[in-house]
């Protein structure tokens, strides 16, 4: 290989000399190089090992369809970067690379070794092999696993960031070729608003081989890539590879933002990558072709490469892949590479496998050599190819014949068209299947869906004219969709042809004829999958795992299908393809992610009160995205000893707690009452002006899936509070049997959860506290009873104080607008020294609601627990004039039978012993046959012993009775059932200090 | 009885507001805002009538009906549902002069203040900060006197513009610290 004098539209800066390091050695490149195009001129080869039978690999393309050069790059660092092809990646200043394969290295691969086995592990060898015996698959994958995969994932933490952008266009262009080029600038100039993208660092596609021989070609494309800049109405994306298109034009894209840097250079302020999230009136796909491979045997070795990579490298990067040189394919390009070859010093030999009728005269008079009705049978070589055997060739009907063998070719680079396949997995992504085209010997893009366009060589426009034309027609034809105008008529192209001739399978040595080179798969594993009877494409395709690699056999499925075609004599159109899905090339997980990470994963909500918490050193838990203070410890204190502290301050003197995330709903209308009265279980006809009830509200199916106190404002105005958790859903299941079932109801619903904050002043003396802070309420019990509220004026503030209580104490809550929640907590604090307040946490107000057996909906119930399991049924109204929502289920034999799991209460033989929730129960010690399961369970410091809840089959039937509950530990431990209150059953703390 | 004066924090009270202050992107909370809520369907008969009273008239659907001297904003948010954001010290007149108007109309009036911090977004690059969060088109599809009810990131959000050169996010109060934390990391490649 050798880096030739300047060529006219090389992307190279000769000025800027990079260096990079490939397994431990320094070679050196130029800015602009891909990695591929450095590689190969400082003859780095092998770039790698095949996947199963560890086979030299050389670089085989150049672009995204590279099956071979995966590398990895910065590894073992912060910027290890897994699987990169290296046809892809632009080389940078110190880059430092390694092969993604070789086991244990990339010179010496343990699987070449076993070369002589290799014939024994065609497809299914695992299937096959390793099935037995049946015990030994733990042994077997820890091995298989040694052996297999590229690169090794990050160990470090990623030192780069990511982010999603989205946009919305007029019109997507997806890329940057000639068709992209013209399209978007036809659509720009008709007035829409464009966005156009394409995966290599600048626009132009393939097109830049053409400008470098075509003048026409080079004026145009820079006067339209100028005309593209200056668009106001266009934004142009490079390095950005659209890698899934969605039903309604959902265009998904990659862009690599500092990829290309050298890692000293990139600003940490800026993503690594970015995804777009492109909402597109109209997309046009101008997403080009992959040329193929052709099939003969030891077509795998180094030094064998696509005719159109070899077209780029030189005159992309200057870089002469090799100077003994045959051309092998089936089309007209070839003669193309030929001649621009010759314009380079070298004299190629083309094979043609086709009958061409082409006058090659003034190629041959330049020195080429010309071959037709001839293919290569056979490369050779052991690193690297040297030579080719080559024979004429026949076809009759389906089949081809080796006629004659003619001659053996030695060479350093063999250059193959086996044809162009339309890239079409964009278009297949929302479920298109690609239609198979005798004329161009390929997969077309169906295009069938609404509002998408594909224009271009993915058109099979060979040649830039055609595409230029194609992509004026598509952009068109999207203005017209879009009722704007073209700014001048487009006319659609009749398309060139390069006579490309039909799929060229030998069947020589088809053990040898590798069709995926990436997975190893070869044209003998697809002809064993048929004869072991996999008939579809699909089966096949995962028998053989043609296509399964990362990149999803760009060059090698169209070909296994072919293959699959000459085996079976089914016509291809037929075999079909198989199923393109997203994504189109790898994508990063930290870009799938984006800024969405730590903290950010999911939203941290909070109340007004949050910064006092942090201040008094809470330790939070997340409750429904709420962060809630979960315990407040002092000194050296641990959850335990912090919990036993806070519930004794609760139980004996005053406590605090921060109860703003409750869910609350303000429900007013002349209907309100009769909403409520329908979605709770229980009666809410009496409910007068300054009283609160507690309400359980069930799905249709009779089964708990909320609770909360509802206050009466006025009759026509309820405020109801829901679970933290349960809020969203709550007023979602309002709205919907509101809008969809009763709309004839005069009620509205609004969420005003973050509207008011909410301080629970808990314990005997709260009522001490009350009197302190608010005078405008009177506070005795006789006019302020249990489950009542009133409106007042707490330190100053307008305040709505309900007397409710989850703690079996006496309460208040102290309801607030959110924006004096802080001052009224820590006034609340502050004035509540006097009687040792204590802030608690929810650990504590776990503890204090399970003494007093009080549910929590989501713990307690799992969505399979009625009013009555719960032993609520004092809830349940069934006389109302309208059915709530589940009673119909209630009265459901299943529902209504006594032995069903019921709520108890536990008590373990041992008080010190605190069962784990979810701890299975059993009737007997031997019984394997679960009765139940615990659902809360603590460590009571009021009754200084365990305590715990469980649903237990039949369980009310069963109290007083021994149960065994058998934790995962393995013990089995006796537990009493009793009711579950298990603290203050007189209620009288209820009232606290008179 | 505690003699102190009762202090009014908005939900990011507590953040550094110079964190993004750059002309490229600047961001700070509206602490002098009052937020009502009136639910009234427009035809409910004596509706037009009854916001008449107020000085107000129904705004189209994702519409603003502007009282610019009052600094009252009436946004849609539903067909039944108007966001009236107005100055916190004439809220409470506001309310009584509303519940006083739709009396006998099947109406609400709800105070929701404290449920919302209202951010003013502007700087020559806030579209590109916040088309990384938000998947509406804020920069193609809100123009002045246009409300929408979307997303930013994963908090729900209410976005208005009333003038060229910034646009106005509602957040939801238990919402507001994560909301300004993402758009302090979208923004920091142009801060």
């Amino acid at each position: 290989m050798k880096r030739l004098p300047p060529q006219p539209c090389e992307r190279i800066n000769r000025k800027q000399r990079l260096s990079f390091k490939w397994h431990g050695r320094w070679y050196s490149g130029f800015a602009g190089d891909t990695l591929a195009s450095a590689m190969l001129v400082n003859d780095v080869t092998p770039v790698a090992r095949s996947f199963k039978y560890g086979r030299r690999r050389g670089i085989m393309a150049a672009g995204v369809e590279e099956p071979n050069a995966l590398v990895t790059l910065e590894s073992g660092s912060h910027h290890h970067t897994p699987n990169v092809r290296a046809t892809d990646a632009e080389l940078y200043e110190e880059m430092q690379v390694q092969a993604a394969s070789g086991v244990p290295s990339l010179e010496h691969d343990i699987r070449a070794w076993l070369k002589p086995l290799h014939r024994f592990m065609s497809a299914g060898f695992y299937y096959k092999t390793f099935k037995a015996p049946k015990n030994w698959w733990p042994w077997y994958e820890k091995g298989l696993r040694r052996f297999s995969g590229f690169s090794a994932a990050p160990s470090e933490p990623d030192a780069e960031h990511y982010d999603h952008q989205y946009h919305h266009a007029d019109i997507a262009v997806v890329g940057a070729g000639p068709a992209g080029m013209a399209a978007a600038l036809a659509a720009a100039q008709g007035g829409a608003r464009v966005i156009l993208l394409d995966e290599r660092p600048a626009p132009g596609g393939e097109m830049v081989s053409d400008c470098a021989t075509d003048q026409q070609a080079r004026q145009w494309f820079e006067a339209t890539r100028q005309a593209l800049e200056t668009q106001a109405n266009v934004s142009i994306l490079t390095r950005t590879t659209a890698y899934a298109l969605h039903d309604y034009n959902l265009l998904l894209a990659l862009e690599r933002r500092q990829d290309h840097l050298a890692l000293k250079a990139r600003n940490p302020q800026h993503s690594r990558q970015r995804s777009h999230r492109i909402r597109a009136r109209q997309v046009i796909l101008a997403t080009g072709s992959h040329e193929r491979p052709l099939l003969f045997a030891n077509n795998d070795l180094s030094g064998i490469m696509l005719a159109s990579a070899v077209r780029r490298y030189l005159h992309e990067y200057a870089v002469l892949c090799g100077d003994e040189v045959v051309i092998a394919g089936n089309n007209d390009s070839i003669y193309v590479l030929a001649s621009e070859l010759l314009n380079a010093g070298v004299r190629p030999v083309v094979v043609d496998s086709r009958d061409s009728s082409l006058d090659t005269a003034a190629l041959q008079q330049r020195g080429a050599v010309v071959r037709t009705n001839h293919a290569i049978i056979e490369a050779v070589g052991s690193s690297r190819v040297t030579a080719v055997r080559i024979a004429e060739i026949r076809q009759t009907g389906n089949r081809w014949d080796i006629v004659s063998l003619k001659e053996t070719l030695p060479c350093n680079l063999v250059a193959l068209s086996g044809g162009f396949s339309p890239v079409v997995h964009l278009d297949c992504h929302t479920g298109s299947r690609p239609v198979f085209s005798g004329e161009f010997q390929a997969f077309m893009p169906a295009c069938d869906r609404p509002n998408r366009f594909v224009a271009g060589s993915v058109n099979a426009h060979p040649d830039w004219a055609g595409c230029r034309d194609d992509g004026m027609h598509a952009a068109a034809s999207a203005l017209a969709a879009l009722a704007l105008t073209p700014s001048s008529p487009a006319e659609k192209p009749r398309r060139k042809s390069l006579g490309t001739g039909p799929f060229l399978y030998l069947s020589h040595k088809p053990d040898k004829v590798f069709l995926d080179m990436q997975n190893d798969v070869k044209a003998s594993d697809i002809a064993q999958a048929i004869a072991e009877n996999y008939r579809s494409i699909e089966h096949i395709k995962r028998y053989t795992a043609l296509g399964f690699g990362t990149d999803q056999g760009k060059t090698g499925n169209v070909n296994g299908i072919a293959v699959a075609s000459a085996v079976t004599g089914i016509p291809m159109e037929q075999i079909g393809t198989t199923t393109f899905r997203p994504m189109y090339t790898p994508v990063t997980m930290g870009a799938l992610a984006g800024e969405e990470t730590g903290l950010l994963y999911d939203p941290q909500r909070f109340t007004p009160m949050q910064h006092s918490h942090v201040q008094a050193g809470a330790q939070f838990e997340v409750v429904g995205q709420w962060m809630r203070p979960w315990y407040f410890p002092q000194g050296d204190e641990d959850l335990h000893t912090a919990v036993a502290r806070e519930c004794q301050a609760a139980r004996q003197s005053l406590a605090m707690m921060d109860a703003s995330t409750l869910g609350k709903i303000d429900i007013q209308g002349p209907d309100a009452r009769e909403l409520l009265a329908r979605v709770y279980t229980n009666a809410w006809a009496k409910l007068a002006p300054g009283k609160c009830r507690y309400g359980l509200m069930c799905d249709e199916n009779g089964m708990i899936i909320d609770d909360g106190v509802t206050a009466c404002v006025s009759d026509t105005h309820f405020i109801m509070t829901t679970t933290t958790g349960g809020a969203a859903r709550v007023y979602a299941h309002l709205e919907r049997w509101h809008q969809t079932e009763w709309p004839e109801l005069r009620v509205c619903f609004t969420s005003v959860t973050d509207h008011w904050s909410t301080t629970a002043v808990v314990g005997p003396k709260a009522r001490r506290l009350m009197e302190k802070i608010c005078s405008d309420i009177d506070f005795s019990v006789e006019a302020f009873p249990f489950m009542d509220w009133r409106e007042g004026t707490v330190l100053g503030v307008p305040a709505r104080v309900m007397r409710i209580s989850f703690s079996g104490e006496l309460s208040y809550e102290i309801n607030v607008q959110a924006n004096y929640g802080r001052y009224i907590w820590d006034q609340v604090h502050e004035i509540g020294q006097a009687w040792n307040i204590t802030p608690y946490g929810t650990e504590s107000m776990h503890v204090l609601r399970a003494e007093k057996g009080y549910i929590i909906v989501g713990q307690d119930t799992d969505g399979s627990i009625t009013p009555h399991d719960a032993g609520m049924g004092w809830a349940v109204a069934r006389n109302k004039p309208y059915p709530f929502i589940g009673l119909r289920s209630l009265s459901r034999s299943d529902t209504a039978r006594a032995d069903r799991k019921q709520l108890v209460g536990l008590l373990t033989a041992d008080p010190d012993t605190v069962l784990p929730e979810g701890c299975q129960l059993v009737r007997h010690p031997e019984d394997s046959a679960m009765l139940g399961h615990v659902t809360s369970s603590y460590h009571s410091p009021t009754l200084q012993r365990s305590i715990a809840m469980a649903v237990v089959r039949n369980g009310f039937a069963l109290q007083g009775e021994t149960i065994y509950a058998r934790p995962v530990s393995g013990e089995t431990l006796p537990v009493l059932i009793r009711d579950t209150n298990f603290y203050d059953a007189g209620k009288e703390q209820l009232d606290g200090e008179r | 009885m505690a003699n102190v004066e009762p202090v009014f924090e908005t939900a990011l009270a507590h953040v550094d507001t110079s964190a993004m202050s750059e002309p490229d992107f600047n961001v700070t909370e509206v602490r002098d805002f009052a937020c009502v809520l009136l639910r009234i369907h427009p035809q409910t008969a004596g509706a037009g009538a009854a916001l008449a009273r107020l000085g107000l008239a129904f705004p189209p659907a994702l519409g603003i009906h502007a009282i610019p001297q009052q600094r009252l904003l009436m946004k849609w948010i539903s067909p039944d549902e108007y966001l009236v954001t107005l100055p916190v010290t004439d809220k409470a007149a506001f309310i009584e002069q509303a519940e006083t108007a739709f009396a006998g109309l099947f109406a609400a009036v709800v105070d929701n203040t404290g449920g919302y911090s209202l951010l003013r977004i502007g700087g020559g690059q806030r579209y590109a900060v916040l088309s990384k969060l938000c998947f509406y088109d804020l920069k193609g599809n809100l123009p002045v006197g246009k409300v929408v009810s979307t997303a930013l990131a994963k908090a729900p959000a209410i976005f208005y513009r009333v003038q060229e050169d910034e646009l106005y996010c509602l957040l939801r109060g238990s919402f507001a610290d994560y909301g300004w934390k993402i758009l302090l990391t979208a923004s920091a490649e142009f801060l």
